[in-house]
């Protein structure tokens, strides 16, 4: 019994190590290379477990076949007319060719071959990067969709990054065995120079249309105050003008009674006066009149007014 | 082991001694073996269990590779919920994938503030092209501005075998959706709907994502009030506009007002309002109002005057007789007024016709209460 346990434990760890010396494993986002003594092998693209001989007989390369992703530095591009633009792209590649890989890139290991990838990778996307660039664009304003901007002069995203994927993946296909998969703006800017024209743009901008805006509001405050007055006066003197004309025809019913009571004029003036008379006198009046007045011409004996008017007639 | 007993057997007594520690150590021995076999048991049974695992439901999925090659690629699978058995590595290895995850963007947003040289304020920072993000509007502006984008992974196998970094491509793609969707509006489109901007920025960050070929799709994108903002230098001038417009709005409310109060105060308001003078109001109406009120005076006083006389002459159509009874309301008038407490009626004598008294009728002129004292006290 104890020597078959012993045997089952001998033979698991014989398997153990005799799969890490003799097989190896191919992941599904792998590609292999065998280098038997100093030669490589076809790549290996088909995933699995995979036999090999132990080191130092055969050597196992292996790469990442994903697609990886890498950013180009955000500096100046030169545009047609001379001027600068400051822009970063990034871009997506993938081991297209793994032989031809191989055979361009160099390095100790797999990760080294990689960096030396993307180094060359970076070199090739900048230059095309530059040409594309300067080939489309007049100034930084040909990459804003402003109203000031020419249609030609006017870059499409779409289309500077297809042509920088197209003339990238060219010459990476062909000088280092692998394929670019995408390529894409990830920020356009202006040097430092422009930028602060730029900033001070947009203040005396800002600046300037807060007095302009003001201004104009005054004035519209003002239109609106001057109209309210000029209103108000209209106003006024229409209402004057009516008052003017009530009075009038108030005055003109009035004549209409006075002429009624021309047949005698004397009573008429008598009503008047009494009516102011008393109307006159109110509260705290002192009247002084003298004896010939009133009732009391009497205290003289004079002659009533009413005898006055027998003797006239 | 059974010849041994008997060999104990026949031995003499001090040997009794080492026999029982014999078996003693032997017991030990075999109750360690014991113990030993069950934790490599225990040990084997983890080893064999150790690569499985359990799925979260709706929040992520697995994908398992066997030797290196996954298993299942199907989505449903993926995200299936539940416990997984996979063998220890190098055998299976397990791939885990978050279903929804965010990424967010600051490739257009200021480096933290303090990091880079001020000067003596804030509101004096400029932009710093090499240490600063920012995007540039179609207006030509510059503006600060960073989102969060939350993808969801449809393709578990693309998303997770065919790209070094999915998460990293996904910020990349946002960065470029920002800086596109920015040059595509203006900026007060910006800062006042940020909304919009998000959207913008979805429909090309979407785009971009089918054009990769990345395995997800762009759930949401998200630019908040407080993610878009003014570089420092320019806030001070943008917000001077607001303030202004506050300040005109202001203006022209009180104008308006004013304005208001006036066409109010003339009856221009409605048409109801002119036809009548109630309903009017300010200097119009008192206007209009003095001059109906002396109209309806006079009009009055002159229909009673007309009224009186035309009574007198009725009753009394013979001149003689209406002088009479005018004589009569004379007297009848002087002896309500004589008879009237607060009128006082001074009586001085006529004189001649080279002096004649001059009379004086004070209307409601208090004599000097002073000088009545003297005169009484004389």
């Amino acid at each position: 019994m104890k020597k078959i346990v012993n045997i089952i434990i001998f033979g698991l760890l014989l398997l153990i190590f005799g799969s890490y010396m003799f097989t190896f494993q191919v992941r599904q986002d792998e590609i292999a290379f065998v280098n038997h003594l100093g030669k490589n092998s076809e790549p290996i693209i088909e995933s699995g477990l995979k036999p090999k001989w132990p080191w130092p007989i055969q050597r196992v390369y292996k790469f990442d076949k994903r697609i990886h992703v890498k950013t180009t530095r955000y500096d100046q591009v030169m545009t047609q007319n001379g001027k600068s633009v400051m822009m970063q792209f990034y871009f997506g590649w993938k081991i297209e060719n793994p032989s031809a890989f191989m055979s361009n890139t160099s390095g100790s290991d797999s990760a080294a071959r990689m960096k030396d990838a993307e180094k060359q990778l970076l070199v090739i996307v900048d230059a095309e990067k530059n040409n594309q660039v300067n080939m489309v664009a007049t100034s930084f304003g040909s990459f804003i969709q402003g109203e000031g901007v020419e249609g030609e002069s006017r870059v499409d995203f779409d289309k500077l990054e297809k042509a920088i994927l197209d003339k990238a993946n060219s010459k990476a296909e062909a000088n280092l065995g692998v394929e670019i998969k995408f390529v894409g703006i990830r920020k356009v800017g202006v040097p430092q120079g422009s930028l602060d024209v730029v900033l001070e743009a947009m203040v005396t901008q800002w600046t300037s249309k807060s007095e302009t805006e003001i201004h104009i509001g005054q004035q519209e405050a003002d239109a609106i105050r001057a109209k309210a007055r000029n209103d108000k006066e209209t106003a006024l003197q229409k209402a004057r003008a009516e008052a003017k004309t009530t009075l009038a025809a108030a005055q003109a019913d009035a004549l209409q009674q006075f002429k009624l009571m021309e047949q005698d004029p004397q009573l008429a003036a008598f009503l008047m006066q009494l009516e102011a008379l008393e109307k006159s006198v109110k509260k705290q009046t002192t009247l002084i009149l003298d004896d010939s007045m009133g009732p009391f011409g009497l205290l003289r004996g004079l002659e009533s007014p009413l005898k006055k008017d027998q003797s006239k007639q | 082991m059974g010849n041994d007993s008997t060999k104990l057997k026949g031995a003499p007594e001090v040997d009794l001694g080492n026999e029982a520690g014999a078996r003693a150590m032997e017991g030990a021995l075999q109750s360690s073996f014991t113990i030993l076999k069950l934790v490599i048991a225990v040990l084997v049974v983890y080893l064999i269990f150790s690569n499985t695992f359990a799925v979260d439901q709706d929040s992520e999925g697995a994908i398992v590779l066997r030797f290196g090659q996954s298993r299942t690629i199907d989505a449903e699978e993926v995200y299936k919920a539940g416990i997984r058995f996979a063998w220890p590595y190098p055998i299976d290895e397990k791939v885990e994938i978050k279903r929804e995850r965010p990424v967010k963007s600051v490739a257009a947003w200021h480096a933290p503030v303090g990091r880079v040289a001020i000067g003596d304020s804030s509101e004096k920072r400029k932009v710093d092209a090499l240490h600063d993000g920012y995007a540039i509007t179609k207006d030509d502006k510059i503006i600060y501005v960073k989102a969060e984008m939350i993808y969801r992974v449809s393709y578990p196998s693309s998303f997770a075998f065919d790209f070094a970094s999915a998460t990293k491509i996904l910020q990349l793609i946002l960065d470029n959706g920002l800086t596109y969707s920015a040059s595509q509006l203006n900026l007060s489109e910006i800062l006042e709907n940020p909304t919009k901007f998000a959207e913008k920025t979805q429909l090309r960050a979407a785009k971009l994502v089918r054009g990769y070929d990345l395995g997800v799709e762009v759930a949401q994108i998200n630019v908040r009030g407080e993610d878009v903002k003014l570089p420092f230098y320019t806030q001070d001038a943008y917000d001077k506009i607001n303030g202004v417009r506050a300040k005109i709005e202001n203006e022209l409310k009180k104008a308006n007002s004013e304005n208001e109060a006036v066409q109010l105060a003339i009856g221009a308001k409605s048409e109801a309002a002119e036809t009548s003078l109630s309903a009017l109001s300010g200097e119009v109406a008192t206007i209009r109002n003095q001059a109906n009120n002396q109209a309806a005076a006079l009009r009055a006083s002159v229909d009673s005057l007309a009224n009186r006389f035309k009574d007198i002459i009725e009753k009394y159509p013979d001149p003689v007789s209406r002088r009479r009874y005018m004589e009569q309301m004379y007297y009848e008038t002087m002896e309500r007024i004589a008879d009237n407490k607060d009128i006082k009626v001074i009586l001085v004598s006529k004189t001649g016709k080279a002096s004649p008294t001059k009379l004086r009728l004070l209307i409601n002129q208090p004599p000097p209460e002073v000088e009545e004292e003297e005169e009484t006290e004389k």
